[in-house]
């Protein structure tokens, strides 16, 4: 008897564990938004006469500057700072900060007096972009962390930006342009050519930094990362998402005896967009055909220039084409070349990709990408939000905040339909380049156009219904229900009786405020 | 003229509620007390104004002012004058007290009145006392026997009118101290009794004007109206 | 000057008794011949953000203003709260656009500024906020947030000719050098709707004097 009951005991502990492991694999798949949380450091709250500069050595050593020249920059960094660290799009004790701050320390690890002048966090700019800002921090946007492949990639972005700092490319930069202001006020040179200038210098003070900063992070991590990094950054407009999605499995309902129709239409939609992009394809051949004559031509014609005995500026490229005279970075191409250059001398230095961490590493990549998701919906490139948050929701079908955003962007996108103004926020091939993006476009633009942007709305709304049942926690989820059916002119009493069931839920929620003032308008 | 005074400041107390409601004035102060610098630097004189806002891009004014001038008038060379005719000699003092009551519409729909550039007109009333030397003579003035008699001429209480009608700009320093510049073209005239014409006809077409006279008649024995261009620089506070 | 208002507002429905402002911006810029400069001050914002609570208080608005020129290492609100709803308020403006009501027997109100009152344009569709700030009506004592700030700039006077003739000078010399601007946008949380926005450029330079009146002025036009 006491046998069974110890098994029986052993038996319930068990499953409770089963229960409690899979509860857990079932919420380590929710995510939470970063908040802000205290203490706040002093980059954030500092006055701009207080702010803390750290001047790199270059710059300290320099005795051709003059201290107005040094007053006015240090002017100008300390204002700009300030409404930059003040402007709600820098993190701060978060992860991410904590991870990119852990690899600075690594890659940083025999100079520690530079370590402690560097300050560097992560932004909420959804862009594949980094920079440094001259005084010290070192900007890593949330678009790059997302998009990087392994920690290699991250780290040899962070070299480049402490390469910045160290050469003080931002007063070089500051110089150049006042430089300019005068050549221009003495009319020495015409507009143009002094713009082209300035891009001139902008690009070799990037080379530099590739150069230096791969120096830098050669030896601890493995130095073709840096090419793959380069190769990335050329397809920053594409993300890392896979390029098929299936649309139907989101807009899709049972419950609605009208689905059937709104599949056809999905279906039938599909086809079209296949069959129009076969059409582009065919296009996009032949003008490939015609470009090639054409670089044909001008190889010609290049090739006769050389013959005729002109300089060639070795300091762009070797054959010292200027494809890219009007753009502060250089052609990928020549970056990468001069990186090739220096990892024939390196060969493979056997480190790993991972110098702090490969779950940490995909723990914080992960956080960048739903909150690059957010940071799309937020600064109203709905189009955007929905794709990367259907695109999450794929990957993570049991994830809450994926559904949220996406039924967000749906309720926005319905919004502005109805006031005639979604082009400002959903574009076609804007800065996605992707098919599985053009397909969405191609989608959402069918319904807006039917019946005068109600099937839009019915679609959304169903799948806000679907996933406000799917994710009975949701605030977002269902007080966005309720808003995009009284976007419907037979919607208002339907959205009052879902109002009234998200005060019953979440009377504290902080939608409550607006579900009671809606109610109380129409009473 | 103190009644008519006291009537235009009970008329504004009384606009105030019901006009205030749609203007804000500056800062919630609707009434500007000004004096005119011209005065006593160009005339012995005063002149204090009252400014009510009354409406958003509308103001009304009331102007007091008190002069006594010394005209000069060149005496005349040696010509031939018949009998009959007079001249004048040496200065004439006019003395004047005149109320001008006007409007400014403000031209700047971002800053209500009484801020900013503005469009005016005036009308204007009020009494002068003339008092100078004429002379007159019998025979030919350059023969050595003609003689000249002198006598004194009075006109009181003459009524004189003018109308402005010009533009300026206002400015406000430190929340109460006002500065008032305009410039603007001037019509006044004299209505003067027949017993007089003659006399006062070299005055009457520069009365009223502080800085160009347009058009002007040199000579005749009628009196004129004056054209000319006024110049007035004031400086006030911010009441109420 | 462009002066906006949703129609409960304009109907008086809507009072407004607090607003907390959401960190006032003073930009001053200096364009030359060919740049543009920026001037760098911290005086012009705190001043700014002083008065705007004085003139407030004397119109009868309590005016709570939360800005960053004294920000505590506990003031997480600021970013968690304030930033973000300014923010979306100014996504809001920039990416939508609004329906004007068409009022029976208001032509000249809605097209002309009156020598009594401004123009005034009526809104039945306003732009619209997430609803998920609404909880900080509750949190600030008040669901009226308004994002307000001046822009000023200094130009060359183009009117140099103008010194030839004096008076004209000096009134060029008064009026052309300066442009400043002023913009105010209220908004309802607990609504979601933009009530109120208005826009006006006067060509005075930056002086409190000439801010002044014309916060007031705001203020005043904002109740009525």
């Amino acid at each position: 008897m006491r046998n069974i009951f110890l098994i029986a005991i052993f038996t319930l502990a068990l499953n409770t564990c089963a229960v409690t492991r899979v509860a857990a694999q079932a919420s380590d798949r929710a995510y939470t938004p970063i908040i802000y949380t205290a203490p706040i450091p002093g980059d954030f709250t500092d006055k701009p006469a207080d702010r803390r500069i750290s001047t790199p050595e270059k710059r300290s050593k320099d005795k051709n500057m003059s201290d107005s020249e040094r007053k006015a920059f240090e002017m100008q960094l300390r204002y700009s700072m300030n409404s930059v660290m003040k402007s709600g799009e820098i993190y701060f004790n978060d992860e991410m900060s904590s991870y990119i701050n852990e690899i600075v320390a690594f890659l940083l690890k025999s100079d520690p007096v530079l370590r402690d002048n560097l300050r560097v966090y992560a932004t909420r700019y959804p862009v594949v972009n980094a920079r440094s800002m001259g005084e010290g921090t070192l900007l890593i946007d949330i678009g790059l962390i997302a998009r990087v492949e392994n920690e290699a990639q991250l780290a040899f972005v962070i070299a480049h930006e402490i390469a910045h700092y160290l050469r003080d490319h931002s007063f070089e930069k500051f110089k150049k342009n006042q430089d300019i202001r005068n050549d221009l006020a003495n009319s020495r040179e015409s507009e143009s050519e002094l713009f082209i200038k300035l891009m001139r210098h902008s690009r070799k003070a990037e080379l530099q930094a590739d150069k230096e900063g791969f120096l830098m992070m050669a030896p601890s991590y493995p130095p073709h990362q840096a090419l793959a990094m380069l190769a990335l950054l050329e397809q920053s407009d594409r993300n890392h998402f896979a390029d098929s999605l299936n649309y139907l499995n989101f807009f899709n309902s049972t419950d609605n005896p009208l689905d059937s129709m709104y599949s056809r239409l999905m279906k039938k939609s599909t086809k079209d967009y296949q069959a129009i992009e076969e059409k582009k394809k065919g296009k996009a051949e032949e003008k490939k055909d015609k470009d090639k004559d054409k670089d044909k031509d001008k190889d010609k014609g290049k090739d006769n220039k050389k013959e005729g005995g002109q300089e060639n500026d070795s300091e762009e490229g070797e054959d010292g084409e200027d494809d890219d005279e009007l753009e502060t970075h250089p052609d990928i191409d020549k970056r990468i070349k001069q990186l090739t250059k220096e990892m024939v001398t390196l060969g493979d230095t056997g480190v790993s990709l991972y110098a702090i961490s490969s779950e940490k590493f995909d723990k914080i990549r992960r956080i960048a990408r739903f909150e690059h998701a957010l940071m799309l919906s937020e600064n109203g490139a709905y189009g955007q939000s929905l794709y990367e948050s259907l695109q999450l929701l794929d990957e993570e079908p049991k994830n809450q905040f994926a559904a949220e955003i996406a039924g967000k962007s749906l309720f926005w996108l319905c919004l502005f339909n109805k006031k005639g103004d979604i082009g400002e926020v959903f574009t076609e091939r804007s800065a996605v380049k992707q098919a599985s993006y053009d397909q969405l476009h191609f989608l959402i633009s069918k319904l807006k156009n039917t019946d005068d942007g109600k099937e839009l709305v019915k679609v959304s709304a169903l799948f806000l219904k679907k996933y406000s049942a799917q994710f009975p926690g949701s605030e977002d989820l269902l007080i966005h229900y309720g808003r995009i059916t009284g976007l419907r002119a037979d919607g208002k009493e339907e959205s009052r009786s879902i109002y009234r069931s998200y005060l019953e839920k979440f009377p504290k929620g902080i939608h409550a405020n607006f579900a009671s003032k809606q109610l109380s308008n129409g009473e | 003229m103190k009644k008519v005074l006291l009537l235009i400041i009970i008329g504004c107390l009384l606009l105030t509620p019901r006009l205030f409601s749609q203007n804000t004035g500056y800062m919630g102060r609707h009434f500007i007390l000004k004096t005119d610098l011209m005065y006593p630097l160009f005339s012995d004189g005063f002149s204090g104004e009252l400014e009510a806002i009354v409406l958003r891009r509308l103001s009304l004014t009331a102007r007091y002012t008190n002069q006594n001038r010394i005209k000069r008038l060149s005496e005349y060379g040696s010509g031939n004058y018949y009998v009959g005719y007079q001249e004048a000699i040496g200065d004439w003092k006019v003395k004047s007290s005149d109320i001008l009551l006007g409007f400014r519409y403000y031209l700047e729909p971002e800053q209500p009145a009484p801020k900013g550039g503005y469009m005016f007109f005036n009308y204007g009333f009020g009494k002068a006392d003339f008092s100078g030397r004429q002379a007159t003579g019998s025979g030919d003035f350059s023969s050595s026997n003609s003689i000249t008699y002198y006598y004194d001429v009075s006109a009181r209480n003459v009524p004189v009118n003018q109308y402005n009608i010009g533009f300026g700009y206002q400015s406000i320093f430190f929340r109460r101290v006002v500065f008032d510049f305009s410039i603007s073209y001037v019509k006044s005239w004299l209505s003067v009794s027949a017993k007089y014409e003659s006399e006062l006809a070299s005055l009457s077409d520069s009365y009223g004007i502080n800085l160009i006279k347009v058009l002007g008649f040199e000579g005749g024995n009628y009196v004129q109206p004056a054209y000319g261009i006024n110049l007035n620089l004031r400086v006030g506070v911010l009441i109420y | 000057m462009l002066l906006e208002k949703n129609q409960q507002l304009d109907n008086h429905k809507e009072s407004i008794k607090k607003i907390v402002s959401l960190s006032p911006e003073f930009s001053k810029y200096k364009i030359g011949r060919e740049e543009l400069t920026i001037s760098y001050s911290e005086k012009f914002g705190k001043r700014l953000s002083h008065n705007i609570k004085k003139i407030g208080k004397k119109t009868g608005l309590e005016i709570v203003i939360f800005d960053d020129h004294e920000l505590s290492a506990g003031d997480v609100d600021y970013f968690n709260d304030i930033i973000r709803l300014k923010n979306a308020i100014r996504s809001a403006i920039s990416l939508q656009s609004v329906v004007e009501s068409k009022q029976k027997g208001k032509f000249f109100k809605r097209r002309f500024s009156t020598i009594a009152k401004p123009k005034v344009v009526v809104w039945e569709e306003a732009p619209v906020i997430s609803s998920e700030f609404s909880y900080m009506a509750e949190k600030y004592g008040t669901p009226y947030f308004s994002v307000q700030g001046v822009i000023a700039l200094k130009y060359p006077n183009s009117l140099a000719i103008s010194w030839l003739i004096p008076p004209l000078g000096l009134l060029s010399e008064m009026q052309n050098r300066h442009a400043t601007y002023y913009y105010n946008i209220v908004v309802n949380v607990e609504t979601t709707e933009v009530i109120y926005r208005e826009f006006r450029i006067m060509y005075n330079n930056a002086r409190q004097s000439n801010i002044d009146p014309i916060i007031y002025d705001s203020f005043k036009m904002l109740r009525k």
